[in-house]
């Protein structure tokens, strides 16, 4: 090969060694300011009597808006769980976003609907409405009926006929905890600058749901969903819990956040022509505030749970990722004028250039990388010693960060009592890094692939639905 | 092998092998950490089960007057002091009265190091020991509490600030509105809340401080809000007062939400001229207010509401007329509109 080509190898080698050393070193620090963080978390909860903070009249009101398309097998257990909820005054929306199975079916029977009138106050133009149903049985549910317009058009049409203060968006198939409210709505009490609040998602499979109530917590049977147990761990109490810890969160899950409401009136709703609504909207609320000089805060709160149905395919879980990276990447782009801008702050100065550079880019880099290492081993140019050490550090490193997931879990909230549990993740932490962790590349790269070709639509998620056999505790 | 990047040079393998041995280290120190929090989360577990196995007889017994205090005190270790200040925490949140009394006194020998605490450097520690103290020995650590008002942390401050706000106590909320302006932060309706519930003990207090212009208009709006909720019907005049004499937004809405609840129609004149107010949420409570308290006299007057620019200013008027059981209105309305 020529001189250049392997100019280029090199290149790529060294850009491969950068990226490496940068993502792994913000994921080390990021773990280390959780660990810190999580430790003041969890005593300022015990200082501030969540028991009393409960009984305490003066929360907000909040309305839970739950877009629903194809949730059958979910959604009656779902609202269940969310009208069974220990918070002072919430209404819940359904938006039924023209669902094809027999969502509106389910829910009419299980609730007994009735057409009722509701004057929307909000005026964000959405899909047409068909009609707007309220419980006979639970005055405070209420379902849209609209044609589909997405998920984002169903939060839209949601937030069009919210009153109260607050609302918080959480997907149809969740199970919010009972005072999961009353945790969430904790920073907006303490700072009334706060905009908007993000909970931690916990993976169900493999509990025991009753009722709408997660009563018994374990892992799931099958491995996909086990490593995506410790997936969240890291996700969550890792990266967001170290991102909250330095006042730069920029994702809130879509599955559960409360947002004031005038403030995402304001910034024009969610949009609509991206498939990852959750966090353009809270990268465009930073850009928002900071372009109008309010004073705002976004927070991540570790301790307020929704659980999820994770998938146990792999064909899904692809679908799952690829939709996750496309989100990602319009995010991104679309407020590109963010980055390494001073004017957004830390955000635009560390936030946004580490989702841009190390999350965004890392699937190109990461491919690109391990082609270049190939043809460099092939080629004979790398030493055997050299390459079986940067192999090992990689797997150690990954190994690292997921123990720390894990003992950053058994720090906090330790919610896996079972000690074989414990012993679960930490082995898992090992097993990912062989092929998971390159899975997931794949995956994302396919995302960054889909995302150039523009590609649309929920992507279809198949559910089992709550308490299904195979979900027992194993 | 030639020269490539991944060509590494002695230096850079032993740096390599270094680095690796390091991040074995910490994968041990890592599993090890999670195994000990592990061990520790269920031996305190497993601690807590015994101890209150060991003393719920013997607190129930003090608690039914067949045991004297000083058997329950010997059955305490010196180590167990802060777990059963702890325990009787828990007690006392599920008692009151006589029962409530019993055990504050149980907890008045172990008081002591928990005060000691409030010296501690930790926020979280203090704010902690300042809940404890104002639930097991508010009347003699009162002046104690007060003192953590002005705490250099917030978080301690407002604990202080909620311990002090308890249901029955009115004699330390003029301390707590005192210091309200430092809560700034906070919602103002938590803090309204916290001050009504207190009682109606506490609204003499708030009606002084609604009409005292010393005050910051939103502290002021804060007593304001406090007021509404605890339904004070002597609050109307007061907040008419401010009406005539205040034009702070949060404030003047604030007032007017004291008389959509305890007004009376003496007050329309004050409230009509606030339906042609620029903000949205002045114009809808005025409106409210003439909806529930108005004529017929006031009938195109809110039959205009419902062109109103603001949704709001329309819900408001239909919640006030439905709750009001103003069917017949509604139809007129609702027909001429």
């Amino acid at each position: 090969m020529s001189t250049a080509v392997w100019a280029v190898v090199d290149a790529l080698n060294q850009l491969v060694l950068g990226y490496f050393l940068a993502l792994n070193t913000g994921y080390l620090l990021s773990s280390l300011a959780a660990f810190r963080a999580l430790r003041r978390h969890t005593r300022r909860l015990r200082a501030l009597d969540l028991s009393d903070l409960l009984a305490s009249a003066g929360m907000p009101p909040i309305t839970l808006v739950a877009p629903a398309y194809d949730e059958e097998a979910t959604c009656v257990d779902a609202i269940r769980s969310l009208l069974m909820l220990s918070y002072a005054e919430f209404e819940v929306i359904v938006v039924n976003d023209g669902s094809r199975d027999n969502t509106l079916g389910r829910l009419w029977e299980a609730f007994d609907l009735e057409p009722a009138n509701r004057l929307a106050s909000g005026t964000l133009a959405t899909a047409n409405i068909v009609q707007v149903y309220r419980s006979r049985a639970h005055q405070n549910l209420w379902v849209i009926d609209k044609a589909n317009g997405g998920k984002a058009d169903a939060l839209n049409a949601g937030l069009n006929y919210t009153r109260t203060p607050l609302f918080c968006a959480i997907d149809a198939d969740s199970l919010l905890e009972r005072d999961a409210l009353t945790r969430i709505v904790r920073p907006f009490l303490e700072d009334r600058t706060t905009v908007a609040a993000g909970g931690i998602i916990r993976i169900a499979n493999g509990c025991v749901v009753q009722d709408g109530n997660v009563i018994s917590i374990g892992l799931p049977a099958e491995l996909l969903p086990r490593l995506q147990v410790l997936e969240y761990l890291r996700a969550f109490l890792a990266g967001r819990m170290g991102w909250e810890a330095i006042n730069s969160t920029l994702i809130i899950s879509g599955a559960f956040g409360v947002f004031r409401r005038d403030v995402v009136l304001g910034a024009g709703g969610y949009a609509t022509d991206t498939v990852g609504e959750d966090m353009e909207l809270v990268v465009r609320l930073h850009r928002y505030c900071r372009e109008r000089k309010m004073p705002y805060r976004i927070a991540f709160v570790p301790d307020p749970v929704a659980w999820t149905e994770c998938p146990n395919r792999l064909a899904v879980l692809r679908r799952q990722r690829d939709r996750w990276q496309r989100g990602l990447i319009e995010s991104l782009i679309r407020h590109r004028v963010m980055l390494f801008n001073p004017r957004y702050g830390r955000i635009g100065l560390l936030a946004f250039p580490f989702f841009f550079f190390l999350e965004m880019l890392g699937p190109a880099i990461e491919l690109g990388g391990y082609l270049a290492f190939l043809v460099t081993v092939v080629a004979g140019r790398a030493s055997g010693a050299y390459v079986l050490g940067f192999l090992t550090l990689a797997f150690v490193l990954g190994t690292v960060l997921s123990i720390a997931a894990v003992a950053l879990e058994e720090l906090s909230f330790h919610r896996y009592p079972k000690t074989r549990d414990l012993a679960t993740l930490i082995w898992l932490g090992v097993v990912e890094n062989f092929g998971y962790r390159q899975l997931a590349i794949l995956w994302r790269m396919g995302g960054t692939l889909s995302a150039l070709r523009r590609k649309q639509g929920w992507g279809r998620m198949e559910r089992q639905g709550f308490g299904a056999p195979a979900r027992g505790v194993t | 092998m030639t020269g490539g990047v991944l060509d590494g040079p002695d230096p850079a393998l032993r740096f390599l092998a270094v680095g690796l041995l390091l991040l074995l280290v910490l994968i041990v120190a890592l599993i090890r950490t999670a195994l000990s929090y592990r061990a520790a989360n269920n031996h305190t577990r497993a601690e807590w089960l015994r101890r209150e196995a060991a003393w719920e007889s013997a607190v129930l017994g003090v608690l039914g007057g067949s045991l004297p205090d000083a058997e329950l005190h010997a059955v305490i270790g010196s180590a167990d002091r802060l777990y059963f200040i702890e325990y009787l925490l828990r007690f006392a949140r599920r008692l009151q009265g006589d029962e409530r009394g019993t055990v504050e006194r149980l907890a008045a020998p172990y008081l002591p190091a928990i005060a000691a605490r409030l010296d501690q450097r930790d926020d979280e520690f203090r704010a902690r020991a300042i809940n404890t103290l104002s639930c097991l020995g508010l009347a003699d650590y009162g002046p104690v509490i007060v003192a953590a008002l002005d705490d250099r942390s917030d978080l301690v401050a407002m604990v202080a600030a909620r311990s002090l706000a308890r249901p029955g106590v009115p004699e330390y909320a003029e301390e707590v509105l005192r210091r309200l302006g430092r809560f700034h932060q906070w919602r103002p309706s938590f803090l309204a809340s916290m001050l009504a519930q207190i009682g109606l003990d506490v609204a003499p207090v708030l009606r002084r401080t609604l009409l005292d212009a010393a005050v910051e208009p939103s502290v002021r709006a804060i007593a304001a809000e406090a007021l509404r909720e605890l339904h004070d019907p002597e609050a109307a005049d007061p907040a008419s007062e401010v009406l005539r004499t205040s034009d702070d937004r949060d404030l003047l809405a604030a007032s007017l939400g004291v008389l959509m609840e305890v007004g009376q129609p003496e007050h329309l004149d004050l409230v009509r001229p606030l339906i042609g107010s620029k903000e949205p949420i002045l114009r809808a409570r005025a409106y409210a207010i003439v909806a529930r308290l108005g004529g017929a006299d006031d009938v195109a007057v809110i039959r205009d509401a419902f062109h109103d620019d603001s949704p709001w200013v329309v819900i408001r008027v239909l919640e006030t007329l439905r709750a009001a059981g103003a069917h017949d209105a509604l139809a007129q309305l609702g027909e001429a509109s």
